[in-house]
């Protein structure tokens, strides 16, 4: 246990660091307002907005992969629940209170229960995300106290919970009927995606490096687990690759501006270099074969630098055409940075508290047999 | 019968001066960079060869308003008495949907509170002109020009974390005025007048050949352009 936290020490002292300047910097923003951001009237939305949308898939994702074994009984995912389900909770707070320092009125927060407006997918996400927190918190208690059934019950409402949340989040791009990048139904879907891959690398990075950090061995079991989720993303970036294609094909013969933005134009090194290459192709042929652990680390890591930068280049990039043809630039600010940086920080806090305080690695039904299969081979 | 609202601008009447934009300036104390009123020019062509198009705009209040449907509290809604879409500053959260969803981009967003010039200790030239503080102390409001009729049915003046668009000063429409950009149009290029009325010189004016911007959004908007060239 000592050799634990000192081992710790220094990414508690860094990310608390970290989480200080994010702190700092929402209050710097709640005293001089949004004047620190580099959001304008022409691009009303930042980077803030791209960070929540990628921390809260992520987030649906881990809920996700909880519910295979809570709800859905695949036994075999049984042993990842309780790490994924806490690692849902820990991203989402954080991503709530990123997302809420792009409120120009918090204080009035209290307008989405006295006046709610129904055709507002902005409200359903309130709504839903408000409703799922709350499941989400109380199915980790009821895990934690042992409470099977009411782990039962919660899992299946986090399950329709966060396809919902992700999907309504991706409503709010896909009912803009003027920015060829957000509008139409395929949006949604493509969130609901990008949660399971966002989610899924996040957890196989959480859980190999908690395991090298506490310097416990992970059972073959658990090994084959990971492995089985490493493939999985492998088969759900090809279907990513797929959506991508057939945005930049619908976008062609739209001849929308939009398209030029990604294809050659002011996003297209990033595009192509990072959301596809570096986030797609190479993670998948990494996760061909022998997912050992830490190639699923370095995969999962450049997926989730993929998926941050393809949330950016649709939030950022579907607001730069301008109604008129004029196309607009936008820069991020420090401020937003830090605020963004502070909230992955306090993520990682709380994911090492839990790690210390609710044995996250608890085992579910541990079966001699499977332990005995090499992770190269499973799958 | 309630009413419906709706603005025609003839664009062969429009000289392009940009005295809507000052009046709508005057009349809703909006700051620099907060165009209720706004414009659209292009050059196209090289010389000799050139058009040149000048579009004033402003919001379309469109019947199937697109910031409406996205705005999650219902601070922006539209007004059954009068059609309009119409933004209520005590309600909004700041959360930018309506800017995000606007096909118009007409929707502004208060980043900080508006005028901080006339809290400016400097004066241009030293011991000869007044600072803007000073000429805000001595006049005693918010802006020397400061209109407070803004402030029947809107904020007079907004502030920082909300956002703001036209209103087609509802608030002179209410007592049986035209809007003040259209009483201060030199050219007599605006109008506005009540779609439901079917005596309402309106009607008329839109036998005109007449478009309206991004028609193909469906948004319905309803600021006609009459007779464009």
């Amino acid at each position: 246990m000592t050799a634990k936290s000192a081992k710790g020490l220094p990414i508690v002292i860094i990310a608390g660091i970290v989480l200080a300047i994010g702190i700092f910097s929402m209050g710097n923003t709640l005293v001089q307002g949004q004047v620190l951001f580099g959001s304008t009237d022409q691009v009303p939305w930042n980077i803030l907005i791209v960070a929540y949308v990628f921390l809260a898939l992520a987030a649906s994702g881990m809920c996700l992969v909880s519910t295979f074994g809570h709800a859905l009984g695949f036994e075999r995912f049984e042993i990842i629940s309780k790490r994924s389900l806490y690692l849902a909770i820990a991203v989402l707070i954080p991503a709530l209170v990123v997302l809420t320092m792009d409120l120009g009125r918090i204080d009035r927060a209290i307008y989405f229960i006295t006046s709610p407006n129904l055709q507002a997918p902005m409200w359903w996400m309130g709504a839903t995300y408000g409703i799922y927190v709350v499941v989400l918190l109380f199915e980790f208690f009821s895990v934690q106290t042992g409470n099977e059934k009411a782990v039962k019950v919660a899992s299946y409402i986090t399950l329709c919970g966060a396809v919902a949340a992700t999907s309504i989040l991706g409503g709010i791009f896909a009912t803009v009927v003027t920015r060829p990048l957000w509008y139409g139904g395929a949006l949604p879907l493509f969130f609901v995606l990008s949660a399971l891959i966002t989610g899924i690398a996040t957890l196989m990075i959480a859980t190999v490096l908690t395991y090298k950090f506490t310097r416990e061995t992970m059972s073959y079991r658990l090994q084959e687990v990971l492995s089985y989720l490493g493939k999985a993303m492998a088969i759900l970036l090809a279907v990513a690759l797929g959506f991508h294609l057939w945005r930049l094909i619908t976008l062609f013969y739209v001849g929308s501006d939009s398209f030029g933005i990604i294809l050659n134009g002011m996003y297209s090194t990033v595009f192509w270099g990072v959301v596809i290459a570096l986030g797609i192709i190479v993670p998948i042929v990494m996760l061909m074969k022998n997912r050992t652990p830490m190639k699923l680390v370095v995969a999962g890591m450049f997926v989730l630098i993929g998926m941050f930068v393809d949330k950016y280049i649709t939030v950022m990039g579907g607001q730069l055409v301008q109604p008129f043809g004029e196309v607009a630039t936008y820069t991020a600010t420090f401020t937003e940075w830090a605020i963004i940086a502070g909230g992955i920080a306090g993520s990682v806090l709380i994911y090492m508290y839990g790690v210390k305080k609710f044995s996250l690695e608890t085992h579910g039904h541990e079966d001699e047999k499977v332990t005995e299969v090499k992770p190269s081979k499973a799958g | 019968m309630a009413k419906n609202y709706a603005m025609t601008i003839d664009l062969q009447s429009c000289i392009g001066c940009a005295a809507c934009s000052v009046a709508c300036k005057n009349e809703n104390n909006t700051d620099t960079g907060m165009n209720w009123s706004h414009h659209i020019h292009t050059t196209t062509g090289t010389f000799p060869n050139v058009k040149y198009e000048y579009i004033p705009t402003l919001c379309n209040h469109c019947d199937n308003a697109p910031c409406v449907k996205a705005c999650p509290v219902k601070a922006m809604y539209k007004d059954d008495e009068n059609g309009l879409t119409l933004h209520n500053a005590d309600k909004c959260i700041g959360c930018k949907a309506c800017m995000a969803s606007c096909p118009y981009g007409v929707i502004s967003y208060n980043k900080k509170d508006p005028h901080q010039y006339w809290n400016d200790q400097e004066s241009w030239y030293d011991d000869v002109s007044a600072t803007p503080a000073e000429i805000k102390e001595k006049i005693g409001t918010e802006v020397p020009y400061y209109n407070p009729e803004r402030a029947f049915n809107y904020e007079a003046i907004r502030y920082r974390g909300i956002v703001e668009k036209c209103q087609m000063c509802d608030h002179r429409l209410d007592r049986g005025e035209q809007p003040y950009c259209v009483s201060r149009c030199p050219a007599e290029a605006r109008y506005v007048g009540d779609l439901n009325d079917p005596n309402d010189k309106i009607h008329e004016l839109l036998t005109h050949d007449h478009k309206t911007l991004r028609e193909d959004l469906g948004t319905k908007p309803k600021v006609f352009y009459l007779r464009s060239f």
